[in-house]
């Protein structure tokens, strides 16, 4: 048992190491991350102004952009594979599993780097109420993992469609909407700093929500992989 | 050691138009087995059936390695396959490439292992090259030295001399004379000179598209 467990991490290990080496030599995931953030939060900060916001509109305004930003890296990870064709050897070599398991932690590896510097140029450029702060750093990190989570598997399923532009966005809004009014919703209530209690349903909607989908993404990646 | 794959009356069809059907043949180690046929007739589509890359309309295919059955979904890590439809990684060097591709199928191999692949393959002094860099030639050996990972006990040659010089064809030749007691070769190739030298069992596909004869 231990030896298939060891054997089942050394290749998963490889897949994440790979996805990495790749990035850091191409920078397209990293670049584009970094683009897509640091505009939108340039010209977000010029358009508020001195203005104060809500904590509505400041929770609304970070997932917007954490959204774009991991739909412009996210994506790639499967695309990829197709248009160069590598995904023909990856196939043979590696099991479903794997492949999912090891693309998805590399594109939470890759996000969790990127909402931490988003975080940090929000706070220095639009100054957001922080009542919460622990209960912030909860949420945040559970929200951006579903993110993930659900923008992988549906990357994988776009990367075998021919107009992979416009099925992205019309798979991604079903899928991902309950995600965001929940996300919103408790990123706002620790904006405002209020009580624990108020949001123990919303993290609970998350936890279930990351359990739902990567079960099924388990469970039916082989088909959307292989066929 | 015996392999033996078998294929019983394989079909594929894509939108209702039928690539091929009615395949059924026996392929085993000590005999390659050569596909051929004009183009279009589905030779490229059935290696993809036969290793498993694209799941047949009907029919069925089963591989048998020292008794032991291997259905279709569990022949990860026992098949080699080349192809023009396939590359290896061009920002990874050669050697990352072999390394990645043994590790992920979860037989990790020394680094003396990968350089006597790539030495075989005569691309030991490009190793640390990336193959973005390389000529179409030397990716078509590296794909070969990929298929040689982990002794495969089925080798899928798809055109394998594509690409290849007078040096390489010979390089083709001589892995196809070490490795065909030990291992199930299925190819497909137009080169007339290929079939007459490996062709030892033949498939021909068709004019009429759909159709073995």
């Amino acid at each position: 048992m231990g030896k298939v467990y060891c054997n089942w991490v050394t290749r998963l290990a490889a897949l994440v190491k790979k996805e990495i080496l790749e990035e850091f030599r191409t920078r397209y995931a990293i670049n584009s991350l970094l683009m897509f953030a640091v505009t939108s939060l340039v010209m977000v900060s010029f358009a508020v102004g001195v203005s104060t916001l809500s904590s509505a509109l400041h929770a609304s305004l970070l997932w917007i952009i954490l959204f774009f930003a991991s739909m412009s890296g996210v994506a790639r990870a499967f695309v990829k594979e197709e248009e160069k064709n590598t995904s023909y050897a990856l196939r043979l070599a590696a099991t479903p599993s794997i492949v999912y398991l090891g693309k998805l932690l590399y594109n939470f590896i890759i996000m969790s780097a990127l909402t931490l510097l988003v975080l940090l140029l929000y706070l220095f450029f639009l100054n957001p109420p922080l009542g919460n702060i622990p209960l912030l750093l909860l949420v945040v990190p559970l929200g951006v993992t579903c993110l993930v989570t659900a923008g992988t598997t549906i990357a994988a399923i776009v990367a075998k469609a021919s107009s992979q532009g416009t099925l992205l966005p019309v798979l991604a809004f079903p899928v991902l909407l309950p995600l965001f009014i929940t996300v919103i919703h408790a990123t706002r209530i620790t904006l405002d700093g209020r009580e624990t209690a108020e949001i123990i349903q919303a993290l609970l909607f998350l936890i279930s929500y990351e359990v739902v989908i990567l079960t099924a993404s388990l469970l039916l990646f082989d088909y959307v992989w292989n066929d | 050691m015996t392999a033996q794959l078998n294929c019983r009356h394989l079909k594929k069809s894509y939108n209702g138009k039928v690539i091929f059907q009615g395949i059924s043949c026996t392929c085993s180690a000590g005999e390659p087995f050569v596909v051929t046929g004009p183009n279009g007739a589905g030779k490229s589509t059935l290696l993809k059936v036969i290793c498993g890359l694209l799941r047949p309309t009907a029919g069925s295919i089963e591989l048998e390695i020292d008794g032991n059955t291997i259905e279709r979904d569990q022949l990860y890590g026992h098949v080699g396959y080349v192809s023009p439809d396939m590359n290896m990684y061009d920002n990874l060097t050669a050697y990352e490439n072999l390394d990645f591709f043994a590790a992920v199928r979860g037989n990790p191999m020394e680094k003396a292992q990968i350089m006597d692949i790539l030495e075989l393959t005569q691309l030991k002094e490009a190793s640390h090259k990336f193959v973005g860099h390389y000529s179409s030639g030397m990716k078509q050996r590296l794909k070969l030295a990929g298929a040689l990972l982990n002794n495969p006990r089925v080798l899928i040659l798809d055109e394998p001399s594509t690409n290849l010089d007078t040096k390489g064809k010979n390089l083709l030749k001589e892995i196809v004379a070490d490795r065909k007691k030990k291992s199930i070769i299925i190819i497909a190739t137009n080169e007339t000179e290929e079939v007459a030298l490996f062709g030892q069992s033949l498939l021909q596909l068709g004019n009429t598209p759909g159709r073995a004869s």
